[in-house]
């Protein structure tokens, strides 16, 4: 026995040394599904025999449920292993409180049912080793003096899981030596049933069939044994379903399942090899149970394994018999230890722990002793349960741990799919379930024939006997069906209808979201090629990180993420950097579990909302909970304002932290300076773009109702002209822009620095980039630097002649209506004079005071392209520019829109045009939408702002803007009225075909031509929704004839 | 219009199906069918659910060598 200790020692070692060397042999498909036999273990091992010796066929529903469980590999484990990796869960417990807003309490259930339904399953497996050496000769197989077996098991196994699963904290948790082990022995295992049932059907026997077709003799011949080849449908149809839900659930299924896989690919395979395995390994339980049976061998059913070539003398082979049999339960003690351990620490003991001590601490030798504590908590407490319960009893703890696992099922699956489960939902039904499953399965298990619990099995609480745990309200069903229905129904139900009731956090909201979707396309920030930035941020992040997994783990793990993103600590700039960061929670959720990240993450927000007062009154001026603002001279008071009406504030100034509390008289709220000095956590450099971000952002975060002031972008563009990139500079603002959705965000700008046209009092911005001094043309420098990447130097230097040749003659740049000049007389974008350095090396000899507007922005683009194509004929616009258009939020069909066209677009339904209206006015452009459908339900259905409709009906709705479809002269106005107030206007014109049914089809195509002409002179956009069918071959010509088509 | 059998299989859908199925054939009442009778002396609800568990690998080898070709 020690000798294959030994053995699997050295597989585990060599698979370990493997790894570090990076030549994996775990990382391929069939160790993988090898891996996941660790689902047979002792109890099926030796208890399937024991089952079919006993009851027949219905050992098989034990592994029915994994078989089916296949079918659903692609659709429910692939989805498990998608959402892991992302968030780097490391176990079921994590797992289920992840997606419950990372909840402690969760993570507390979800490890304590896992811990007591785990501590009998290992003392059967340590039960079945001692049990098969007592056969084999007892105790001295091991070291040759009565020491006791099961102690000298568990203590090996307790230091081989220590030495495999937890030799540090590693965050991604992978454990390929543990793995390599768990795969040999299911081969050993396999090799060992199949070679004692060739020996039982072909060597004792004259064959398969020959058992067979006794045991059907038998069974028609005695009622004693008609059981063998018959079945009771309702503990079939428990069994099969417990261990459906076994297969997903169990700690060890989910950790060689969803942790340790290295490929998504992988899955596929182990979907058929799995179930292969299983029939495999089960192709001769009935032979050797019902062989057994025939020959009337003594002793124990479950051990006729070992016991039937034993008393023939074949003492090789019940050897190897036990070596299978000790494989089965070693690999089970070594993975579940591992989880549950893990599990433990994670989810009940860190965040308690850490919510005691704070975060400050250097914690990774404290953790990973922890850990190590916890693997052997469980195999000693195993052990300690072993000698207190006979084996007899232990037999059907299997089926116990079955029904306790499935009560992770509803928060689980359901939570997998269900994005309405809350936190409470599942707590409910998970602590209900818990309890009902003590009461309904382990105590009638454990309880001794005398005794209160003996009592209470028999007769029900207070001799109440509709209240036996074994027969709640007497449906009579057998004891597992039993607990199977009572659970399951109460867990389900308590957690649909608290869930139902309940709401969920905003936090809960955003994890359920990217929890549910987590195959929707995220869009990665592009890279930046130019511009370094302050560095202080990626030690500050690799401290942190050192505090919980080490220093040298932290310094391995950031240098990972750093070559990941193709970047060094010299050269990272600003999005590489965010992206660092964005990695720092998942890092550490994966050392520490999510619970206990949450504790970790919520320490370091460097100003946390506080509400300064709460008047009565109503605050002086209205703002919505979310929007961005320019308040070009009252931003400080409308932000007091808020403040003082319970708003959590976040000031970013320039001015002196002291001088803006006595002035506008605030004392809570916290105020970050933004300066180069030194000294104080609420200075930022206003050149660390980074971290003045994620200290906006993690406020936000931390925050349900916020507001931040900040003061202001202009004088941040100015103090980073030239110092840091332009692409920097606009990602800052984008990413604040974005913000502005779940905050209100005050900007303190001057009216030169704003190109809309803004009043002295509140303004409402929807896009930062096109209003906002020189960041329209830092994003189309941007443009151009991707647009122009393809070309060689030859046709770069012809492009760049051939437009800055137009930019002189400034006919390149489409000048903008709204812009707002400052005191000069050029085209002034209200650029300072430092920030022309910025543009010094630009490949463009763009002059820095030009402000785009969004219309003249996109038409520089397309007239860059035009010019690139004369160059490149193979140059493709929407693909070159597809990817920088996703990052900074536009639309993929703004950039084909050509100004001054209008389309047809051709669909029986207008869903895609109004989809595509919805589209682009929500990325802002100014749209009016003439539709045949009533306002409000072009807002339900297609978010089509309301107040952009004019609804064509003959009545008249006070609420909306309403026109008789007959009146052409008002709604000619009515367009020509948009077209002029509007900056890039886009009109969508639906219901042609009611229209044309109110007046006639020559009325209408005039109309279309008219507003086609008015159109092309506004430089705007119109799409025209035609029916195909609507309309006969000749009129649907002539109207085509009039306009561009639009595939959609 | 009509799709492949290998179309069929990379569908999302087919698997829910297919794991209905499973479940409906692998239980009450179609069990019954096979239960108490024998066929060449093997039990036949033995032979019924080692044909369907084999069926069941095959299905889920072939959508291994489609997906992976």
């Amino acid at each position: 026995m020690v000798l294959y200790l030994l053995l699997l020692f050295g597989v585990a070692r060599y698979a370990d040394r493997k790894k570090r060397l990076g030549k994996s042999i775990v990382a391929n498909p069939y160790v993988y599904a090898l891996s996941w036999s660790v689902y047979v273990t002792a109890w099926t091992f030796y208890g399937s025999i024991g089952r079919a010796a006993s009851t027949g066929l219905e050992f098989i529903p034990i592994y029915l449920g994994p078989v089916l469980a296949m079918l659903l590999g692609w659709l429910v484990i692939k989805k498990m292993i998608a959402i892991s990796k992302e968030f780097r869960l490391t176990s079921v417990s994590d797992f289920i409180s992840f997606r419950y807003g990372r909840s402690y309490a969760i993570g507390a259930v979800v490890a304590i049912l896992c811990f007591v339904m785990v501590t009998p399953y290992v003392a059967l497996q340590l039960i079945a080793i001692s049990t098969s050496l007592d056969i084999l000769g007892g105790p001295q197989i091991i070291l040759g003096f009565p020491v006791e077996s099961k102690l000298i098991v568990a203590l090996l196994l307790g230091a081989f899981a220590i030495i495999f699963g937890a030799r540090h904290l590693d965050p991604m948790e992978r454990h390929e030596g543990l793995v390599a082990a768990v795969a040999f022995e299911s081969l050993v295992k396999l090799l060992a049933f199949l070679l004692v049932g060739a020996y039982v059907a072909y060597g004792i026997f004259g064959g398969y069939g020959e058992i067979l077709q006794e045991t059907v003799r038998l069974a028609q011949g005695s009622i004693e044994y008609a059981g063998l080849i018959d079945i009771d449908y309702t503990m079939w149809f428990t069994l099969t379903l417990t261990s459906f839900f076994a297969v997903l659930l169990l700690p060890r299924q989910f950790q060689v399942m969803v942790v340790e896989n290295s490929e998504e690919s992988h899955l596929k395979k182990a979907m058929w090899l799995f179930p292969l395995y299983l029939l495999l390994i089960n192709l001769f339980v009935p032979a050797i149970a019902w062989g057994g049976m025939i020959l009337t061998t003594g002793g124990l059913k479950d051990a006729f394994m070992i016991t039937l070539p034993y008393s023939r003398g074949q003492d090789l082979l019940a050897l190897f018999a036990f070596i299978g049999g000790t494989s089965a339960a070693t690999a089970m003690i070594l993975v579940e230890s591992v989880a549950v351990g893990t599990m433990m620490l994670n989810d009940l003991e860190l965040p308690y722990l850490l919510s005691r001590i704070g975060g400050g601490r250097n914690l990774p030798s404290l953790l990973l002793n922890m850990r190590r504590l916890n693997i052997l908590l469980v195999v000693i407490l195993g052990y300690l349960y072993s000698r207190a319960v006979a084996y007899q009893i232990l037999a059907e703890i299997g089926v116990v741990s079955f029904i306790a696992v499935s009560q992770l099922a509803p928060a689980a699956l359901g939570g997998l799919y269900w994005k309405r489960g809350t936190r409470e939902g599942a707590l409910a039904g998970l602590i209900s379930g818990f309890l009902l499953w003590l009461y309904t399965a382990l105590i009638p298990t454990v309880a001794g024939k005398d005794g209160p619990l003996g009592e209470l099995v028999r007769n029900g609480p207070l001799g109440i006997s509709f209240l036996k745990p074994t027969d709640l309200l007497g449906l009579d069903l057998d004891v597992w069906t039993n607990s199977v229905f009572w659970t399951l129904l109460v867990n389900c139900s308590l957690y649909v209808a608290v869930s139902i009731i309940s709401k969920p956090s905003p936090e809960e909201s955003a994890i359920t979201d990217s929890f549910v979707d987590v195959y929707e396309v995220r869009t990665a920030p592009p890279k930046v090629d130019r511009g370094t930035i302050h560095l202080g941020t990626v030690e500050e992040l690799e401290a942190t990180l050192a505090r919980y997994i080490g220093p040298e783990r932290a310094r391995l793990l950031v240098d990972s993420d750093l070559a990941r993103l193709g970047t060094s600590r010299e050269t990272i700039d600003a999005r590489q950097l965010l992206e660092l960061w964005s990695q720092f929670e998942k890092t550490l959720t994966g050392s520490v579990g999510p619970s206990a990240a949450r504790i970790i993450v919520a320490d370091r927000v460097l100003v946390k909302p506080v509400i300064e007062s709460a008047e009565t009154t109503l605050p002086a001026y209205a703002l919505k909970a979310e929007g961005i603002y320019v308040v070009p001279d009252e931003a400080y008071e409308v932000f007091t304002d808020q403040i003082l009406h319970g708003v959590e504030g976040l000031c970013i100034t320039h001015l002196d932290p002291d001088e803006v509390r006595r002035r506008w008289g605030f004392r809570e709220t916290p105020i970050i300076k933004l300066t180069d000095e030194t000294g104080s956590d609420h200075f930022i450099s206003p050149r660390n773009l980074p971290l003045l971000f994620t200290t906006i952002k993690s406020f936000v975060e931390s925050s349900h109702n916020s507001i931040v002031l900040l003061d202001s972008i202009e004088q941040l563009v100015t103090k980073n002209a030239g110092v840091v990139s332009e692409r920097e500079m606009l990602d800052f603002v984008y990413q604040m822009e974005l913000l502005g959705r779940r905050t209100r965000l005050i900007l303190a700008e001057r009216p030169e620095f704003v190109h809309v046209r803004i009043t002295p009092g509140i303004n409402e911005i929807r896009e930062l980039l096109f209003a906002l001094g020189p960041l329209s043309l830092y994003l189309f420098i941007a443009f151009s630097d991707v647009m122009l990447a393809g070309l060689n130097e030859i046709q770069k230097r012809e492009v760049m002649d051939e437009v800055n040749q137009l930019m002189a003659e400034r006919s390149f740049f489409e000048e903008s209506k709204t812009r707002q000049s400052p005191s000069d007389d050029s085209t002034s974008a209200g650029c300072e004079p430092e920030m022309q350095s910025a543009f010094g090396p630009a490949v463009l000899d763009i002059q820095p005071n030009v402000a785009l507007s969004r219309r003249a922005f996109f038409m520089a683009v397309r007239k860059l392209a035009k010019i690139i194509k004369k160059r490149d004929p193979s140059f493709n616009l929407m693909s070159s520019v597809a990817e920088i258009m996703k990052s900074y939020g536009r639309s993929p069909y703004e950039i084909s829109l050509v100004p001054g066209t209008t389309y047809v677009l051709m669909e029986e339904k207008p869903a895609k045009s109004l989809s595509l209206f919805s589209e682009l006015v929500s990325h802002g452009m100014d749209g009016l939408c003439i539709s045949r459908y009533n306002p409000e339900t072009l807002h339900e259905r297609y978010s089509v702002p309301s107040q952009t409709v004019i609804w064509l009906t003959q009545m008249s709705d006070p609420g909306y803007r309403t026109v008789d479809p007959t009146n052409f002269p008002r709604l000619s106005s009515m367009i020509l009225d948009f077209l002029d107030k509007a900056n890039y206007p886009l009109v969508l014109l639906e219901g042609l075909g009611y229209l044309i049914t109110q007046s006639n089809y020559e009325t209408v195509l005039r109309f279309i031509q008219s507003q086609r002409d008015e159109i092309a002179i506004k430089n705007a956009v119109m799409l025209v929704h035609i029916d195909p069918l609507s309309l006969d071959t000749k009129e649907l010509h002539r109207l085509s004839d009039e306009l561009e088509p639009l595939v959609l | 219009m009509s799709l492949s059998l290998k179309g069929i299989f990379l569908q999302n859908e087919f698997w829910a199906f297919l794991f209905t199925i499973g479940w409906v054939l692998f239980n009450w009442p179609m069990l019954t069918l096979a239960q108490r009778s024998t066929i060449f002396g093997v039990p036949a609800i033995l032979a019924y659910v080692v044909a369907i568990w084999i069926l069941i690998i095959l299905i889920a080898y072939l959508f291994d060598r489609w997906r992976s070709a």
